[in-house]
């Protein structure tokens, strides 16, 4: 067996001379594991040896080929090119997605539409989910990673139920944060406009049995500063009560702080990851005193175990535990003298077991069952004398079973095909307890249909070893929040993706079309007591989009990077002759860095074209009488650029940041909790300074 | 395809871990009538990286058959005017020199000479052993692995241990 004393390594110098105590509290992590030596390796018994991993760095585009999706991956090195100041940031500029914000959330668009619909994954490890029956939890925590501490970002995009089951409907991001060979134990500080500032430290060492990454962050801001009179219709300015704040300033201000722990030992794995924030939001009216004020924590923890029966057959089973908690706090809209909170809870219990099969060197099987649970969902209302209630939804389970096969028919063709089978609960139970009318209310609905089904299937074709051609469909399913729906929203996906990797350039082109049905919409309903029409929800929307995605990076030269990408797309909704809202027809990425000895220039931008506002139903006495929540919000570019000197790969490095350069008017169209008829106004021109030391 | 943690773990560049697969190598063989004092000689052609990275046994005082360890550069060129490789025990050969596999296979012919390569298809052409870079199972990277053709074994009077072909993809 490897012997442990061996791969010691003395603390580095530097770091030794610095003497002090939290210095040598930063090293004790390394030093415990250090890396693994190249020497070392010729000491191994053998049967180690063919154990050993070789690095995946430089696989991006080998990966681009050969996942059955249109693919983007983000590495650390671009990241710290381009500056990227929070993983909104990030994603704002990744080909085909848009970002819209409500103060309370972060709807991440992509392929047409916005909310839900991409499932997060932190070092495969699924996030919280962020659909919850009777809940209305917004779904930013899984934001909450600071950027310095990802290595890597994979975005799949397209249904993916059949691996990560219910709500990776739109697609799939991964975020690494634990690879040591992209990048070992920093520090770094930034400072910038609106107040805003981020700390972040990683820790971390391995040997060859095992590794260990912390990384933590925290980060600041402000936030958004909008003035009324340049976001609200002139009814809705003359609506304002006296005492009320008259913008924005002050009321938007962001906490947020993260810790994630990965570490592993031989087979075993466990992932931990806190998430603490603590944000003010805007709510339906401008506050009169400190603002509305909303803490959100989220805790994930999982356990994994992997073993390798041999090199064709392996198992791996992973326990996840997560919880979040949203506790708005300080309520302060609607009348100067409200006083009142709302807080919500869900936990989620999951044991998932993946059973890998290689039994020809072109076949490759995945076999997998999941068992799910989700308890303690409650949400509690407190706002004398208005409401005071307590919903609870009882603890209900779900168990999936599925497959995936990869089977290369012939040298330059592989087919792959899954299916995922979800046994959903047989109805959903709830309670609603109003305090002031001292009603219980329980209610039951069936669920009409218990055996989810969803599949995928794709044809991938290299035409030579640099060229491929993918035709895929597939269908995914998205659990819906309404207690009264039993049944997920659906989406279905055909696609042609033809990606072209050459050492110095990659193009990616995708035709798609989404059919997207039971979207649960607002509809009108006739109250026989009053004779009025009132808005409830069903499930029988149905949507199509049709687009075409075109990415490309070009590095023609070794220090010059180029990409360039474009979205175009059209989303119809095929009930009604009424445009869906928030849905761009157009959005572009640009980007460009060059470096010249230790400098990097980056700049880079996106556009984001008019967005409108959804519908909404007027309640009264007339029938189909619709009108958008607000005006539509004009196109934007928003340009950034980023200077970082980084003299040597460890040692101290500097960036400055300027993001919106021009202080373009960015808007977010407006929403039921900003209801502003002219858009939120988004973010200005922000500049951060950043100094980091990586060892 | 599953997504799975890039493992932490990292890997391993591949050329050291080469290194270390051709040093275990070794001992797996057993060479005859080596020359009395001679050192073992590893010789390397269309790999420049690799033969770089091979000098790290010389460094370390790696010995084979208690012998010291040389590593040879030879130029792929001289494959045109007879390749010269009588004091060699190893010859691996790299992906740039794959294309003159013919010549460097009847420049050795009978000789007790061990070939090793790293290339698509080079066991089938007469390579005795071809390492390859294999996924793994549980998508977590790559490992890397070797095939063996015991017919390129065959007359070259190398002996052979049968551990070696437990863990080998052996071609038929």
């Amino acid at each position: 067996m490897p012997n442990h004393s061996k791969h010691e390594i003395p603390c580095p110098g530097p770091l030794r001379r610095a003497g002090s105590l939290l210095p040598c509290l930063l090293l004790a992590v390394p030093c415990l594991f250090g890396p693994a030596r190249a020497a070392d390796l010729l000491d191994l018994p053998f049967d180690d040896l063919l154990q050993v991993e070789v690095a995946s760095a430089g696989k991006r585009e080998a990966r681009i080929r050969d996942i059955p999706a249109s693919v983007t991956i983000v590495t650390r090195e671009e990241i710290a090119r381009y500056g990227y100041a929070t993983l909104e940031d990030l994603l704002r500029n990744v080909p085909g997605f848009f970002i819209l914000d409500n103060t309370e959330e972060r709807f991440i668009g992509n392929r047409g539409t916005v909310g839900g619909g991409v499932q997060f994954l932190v070092n495969g490890i699924a996030q919280h989910p962020s659909r919850q029956k009777g809940l209305t939890v917004p779904e930013i925590a899984r934001l909450n990673i600071p950027v310095e501490s990802i290595d890597r970002i994979e975005v799949i995009r397209g249904p993916m139920s059949v691996i990560y089951g219910n709500n990776a409907f739109l697609g799939v991001v991964n975020i690494v944060t634990n690879a040591l060979d992209i990048s070992g134990s920093r520090l770094s500080v930034s400072a910038g406009s609106r107040d805003s500032g981020q700390a972040f430290a990683r820790l971390g060492g391995r040997s060859r049995e095992g590794f260990l990454v912390l990384n933590a962050g925290g980060w600041r801001t402000d936030g958004l500063d909008g003035a009324y009179t340049d976001m609200m219709s002139p009814a809705q300015l003359a609506a304002l009560e006296p005492g009320m704040h008259r913008d924005l300033d002050g009321d938007l201000w962001q906490r947020r702080g993260s810790l994630d722990l990965s570490a592993g030992w031989r087979g075993l794995t466990t992932d931990l990851r806190y998430s603490d924030m603590d944000y003010g939001i805007y709510a339906f009216t401008p506050a009169f005193d400190k603002g509305n004020g909303l803490r959100l924590k989220t805790l994930h923890a999982a356990l994994g175990y992997a073993y390798r029966f041999s090199d064709t057959l392996g198992l791996r089973l992973t326990g996840i535990h997560s919880q979040e908690t949203y506790d708005a706090y300080r309520l302060d809209f609607l009348v100067a003298w409200l006083d009142g909170s709302q807080k919500q809870h869900s936990r989620r219990w999951e044991l998932e077991l993946n059973l890998h099969w290689q039994p020809l060197e072109r076949l490759n099987a995945l076999f997998g069952y999941r068992w799910r649970r989700l308890d303690h969902l409650d949400n509690r209302a407190r706002a004398r004398p208005f409401v005071v209630l307590d919903d609870a939804t009882a603890d209900f389970q779900q168990q999936d079973l599925f497959t995936e096969i990869d089977y290369a028919l012939v040298e330059r063709l592989r087919l792959v095909g899954g299916a995922r089978l979800t046994r959903l609960p047989a109805s959903y139970r709830f309670s609603r307890y109003k305090h002031l009318e001292q009603t219980l209310t329980e209610t039951e609905v069936a669920v009409s249909d218990r055996n989810l089904l969803t599949g995928r299937v794709g044809a991938l074709w290299s035409l030579d070893s640099s060229q491929v051609l993918k035709l895929i469909w597939g269908n995914a399913a998205q659990d819906v929040d309404k207690f009264r729906i039993s049944d997920p929203e659906r989406i279905e996906t055909l696609e042609l993706n033809y990606v072209r990797t050459r050492p110095t350039w990659t193009l990616s082109a995708s035709l798609f079309e989404n059919r997207t049905s039971n979207i649960v919409r607002t509809i009108q309903t006739l109250n026989p007591v009053t004779g009025d029409y009132v808005v409830a929800f069903d499930n029988s929307g149905r949507w199509r989009t049709q687009g075409l995605e075109l990415i490309a990076e070009a590095r023609p030269w070794p220090a010059l990077n180029l990409s360039l990408s474009a979205t175009w797309q059209r989303t119809d909704d095929l009930r009604s002759a009424l445009e869906p809202g928030y849905s761009p027809s157009l959005l572009l990425k640009l980007k460009a860095d060059y470096r010249r000895g230790p400098f990097t220039y980056a700049t880079y931008a996106h556009f984001v074209d008019r967005l409108e506002s959804d519908w909404d139903f007027v309640s009264g006495p007339v029938e189909g009488v619709v009108e958008r929540l607000g005006e539509s919000v004009p196109a934007y570019w928003n340009l950034g650029l980023n200077l970082r000197w980084e003299p040597a790969s460890k040692g101290v490095f500097a960036a400055l940041n300027v993001s919106n350069l021009l202080d373009a008017e960015i808007r977010y169209p407006a929403s039921e909790l900003t209801d502003f008829a002219r858009g939120l106004i988004g973010p200005g021109r922000i500049v951060t300074a950043t100094l980091g030391y990586a060892f | 395809m599953a997504l799975s943690a890039l493992s932490a773990f990292g890997g391993t560049a591949v050329e050291p871990l080469k290194v270390a697969y051709l040093y275990h190598f070794t001992h797996f063989i057993g060479w005859p009538d080596l020359p009395p004092g001679a050192p073992f000689v590893i010789a390397v052609i269309g790999d420049p990286v690799l033969a770089e990275a091979l000098r790290a046994l010389e460094r370390d005082e790696r010995r084979v058959e208690n012998r010291p360890i040389r590593i040879r550069t030879i130029e792929t060129r001289e494959t045109e005017s007879g390749l010269q490789c009588d004091d060699c025990q190893l010859l691996f050969v790299g992906a740039a020199a794959q294309d003159r596999i013919d010549r460097i296979l009847d420049a050795v012919a009978g000789r007790a000479v061990l070939l090793v390569g790293d290339s698509p298809g080079l066991a089938r052409r007469g390579v005795a052993i071809n390492s390859f870079l294999k996924a793994d199972i549980l998508g977590e990277g790559e490992r890397l692995r070797f095939e063996m053709n015991p017919a390129a074994l065959a007359g070259r009077g190398l002996k052979v241990s049968s551990q070696l072909y437990e863990v080998a993809r052996v071609l038929p």
